[in-house]
């Protein structure tokens, strides 16, 4: 049945998520003086002591697990604007409110190597996680109205993480569905269809399509 | 895709001439800005990030652009970069210490033909071989059918690991800060995994289809070095299944491609999913795509919002390198 589709469940591993996230730049304090940095990836400097810098968040981290820096972080990291995305969040049941596309990694990062240069870090980090459950629970209940008339889903400001962990379910939702409408699929209704969760299994089936 | 050739952005109609002024307007350019290395003051130059046009007053007419005023080169490899300079000077910038200042003339035939050259060096400013091989590895991964090599791409990023591991060798040679090599390692070591990790979704794909990509048009997606790997693979695999199993059915049964000789076609060739959905996210307005085969349904895509579409539809679309997949 529709269970033999693609065995590997992701595409993509939290470690490559992370490696993508790790090119977004970010602004560095650095202490130290160091030459411009001339890189396959890009060119970074002059570092000069307490000139801000913009640099990928792997220099960034790199240099400031040395104790060379100190990071800034993202205006978006704040406990204000992170509070009035929590609460637009919650406001609107059908959209997302723009994060950057890699805030769950990013996050992550600061967290893991940057504690000291995030203001107010528990409330900062509780209110991400908040942001987190009420987007993917945003993401489940949508996952519930797709039927059978579903050929596209447009998830705006979905992030990165969040389209990764989702994935497999929407792909394989759609593919179940695409299979299912197939004329032949049709004509014997299988038996697993009963078993179908009521939400997803409303409204009119649409004609039939030449396959 | 801009991965033809190091100079095919040069007007199609002439290539080799092109080629040939192109490489001697440089070589002259580069003859002169080695000589003047010295009294060009060495301060990179971030503002003029994009490339200034200026028309000379020389009556052929010639388009100078000025690429970030600071596209540098090491003096001893400068014959190297010159080869590969179209594509790749904007994002390899300087090596440590020899630096040599540039500037790249280019010759423009015809107006459409400078259009073209100078909108591709545009898109080319934009961004570097880097993000174009993360671009690649992305597409690649979440693709269900294998795409294109991105032959000039690799060939590029290759060089450019080479020489870097060249620097960095010079570097721990002659003793710089081991913050700085370190650094420096660390950058040629995600450029290293890119390059591995897209080759080897590759092969891994080419493993899983092999039979399916020699068949059709997907051959042709493959670099001669895929090519061999995959019909060496595809001959280990017969024999394997020949020895182990398939010798010993009775006749009739004994293809690995059909289930038995009664079958029209190969019907035990393993092909890619194409009814899959992925998701993507628009460049640019690309218009109505229809979603099925009857095109009574259509979605517009808006420029960098997430769709989950399924596969077929966007698949031209992606293989122009319209549509990203995430």
């Amino acid at each position: 049945m529709a269970g033999q589709s693609d065995p590997k469940l992701s595409i993509f591993s939290a470690a490559e998520m992370e490696f993508l996230a790790e090119d977004e730049m970010v602004e560095i304090v650095p202490n130290m003086r160091m030459e411009p940095l001339n890189l396959i990836s890009g060119d970074y400097g002059p570092f000069r002591p307490q000139i801000p810098a913009s640099v990928p968040y792997w220099l960034a981290v790199a240099l400031k697990k040395r104790g060379k820096c100190t990071i800034r972080p993202p205006e978006w990291m704040s406990v204000e604007t992170l509070t009035r995305i929590l609460e637009a969040e919650r406001d609107s049941p059908r959209e997302f409110q723009p994060l950057p596309f890699h805030y769950v990694e990013i996050s992550k990062l600061l967290f893991d190597h940057a504690r000291d240069d995030i203001p107010d870090i528990y409330m900062v980090r509780s209110l991400i996680e908040d942001i987190r459950d009420v987007r993917f629970h945003k993401v489940e209940t949508g996952l519930e109205t797709i039927s059978a008339r579903t050929h596209a889903v447009k998830l705006k400001n979905l992030s990165a993480m969040e389209v990764n962990i989702v994935r497999p379910f929407v792909v394989r939702t759609l593919q179940a569905f695409y299979k299912h409408d197939s004329p032949e699929m049709i004509q014997q209704p299988s038996v697993t269809s009963n078993r179908r969760l009521p939400a997803t299994d409303r409204g009119p089936r649409r004609d039939l399509r030449q396959r | 895709m801009r991965d033809e050739g190091d100079f095919h952005f040069l007007s199609p109609e002439k290539p080799a001439k092109k080629k040939e002024i192109f490489v001697e307007t440089l070589a002259a350019d580069a003859a002169a800005a080695v000589k003047a290395d010295a009294a060009v003051n060495p301060r990179r130059c971030f503002s003029a990030a994009n490339p200034k046009r200026e028309r000379g007053d020389d009556e052929r007419e010639r388009e100078a652009i000025t690429l970030r005023d600071d596209v540098l080169f090491s003096s001893a490899t400068w014959k190297l970069w010159v080869r590969l300079l179209p594509l790749t000077s904007l994002t390899v910038n300087s090596f440590a210490g020899k630096r040599t200042w540039f500037i790249i003339q280019m010759p423009t035939g015809s107006e459409g033909g400078s259009g073209i050259l100078v909108d591709d060096y545009e898109s080319l400013l934009a961004t570097s071989d880097i993000v174009l091989l993360k671009t690649a590895w992305r597409n690649e991964k979440a693709d269900p059918e294998i795409l294109k090599f991105q032959a000039a791409l690799v060939q590029r990023s290759r060089e450019q690991i080479q020489l870097m591991e060249d620097t960095v060798e010079e570097f721990k040679r002659s003793g710089f800060d081991p913050l700085i090599v370190s650094i420096y390692q660390m950058d040629l070591e995600r450029a290293q995994f890119l390059l591995r990790s897209y080759l080897r979704i590759r092969l891994l794909k080419i493993v899983n289809d092999m039979i399916h990509i020699s068949k059709t048009d997907l051959w042709n997606h493959l670099s001669r070095e895929e090519q061999n790997f995959a019909s060496r693979c595809s001959e280990h695999m017969k024999n394997y299944m020949d020895e182990a199993v398939l010798s010993k059915l009775p006749s009739g049964y004994q293809s690995n491609v059909k289930q038995s000789i009664a079958s029209e076609e190969d019907d035990m060739v393993p092909e890619p999913h194409l009814d899959t959905f992925v998701f993507c996210k628009s460049k640019g307005s690309l218009g109505a795509i229809p979603l099925d085969d009857s095109a009574d349904e259509i979605v517009d895509l808006i420029a960098d919002d997430l769709y989950v579409l399924r596969y077929k539809s966007i698949k031209p679309y992606v293989e122009s390198g319209q549509v990203d997949l995430v």
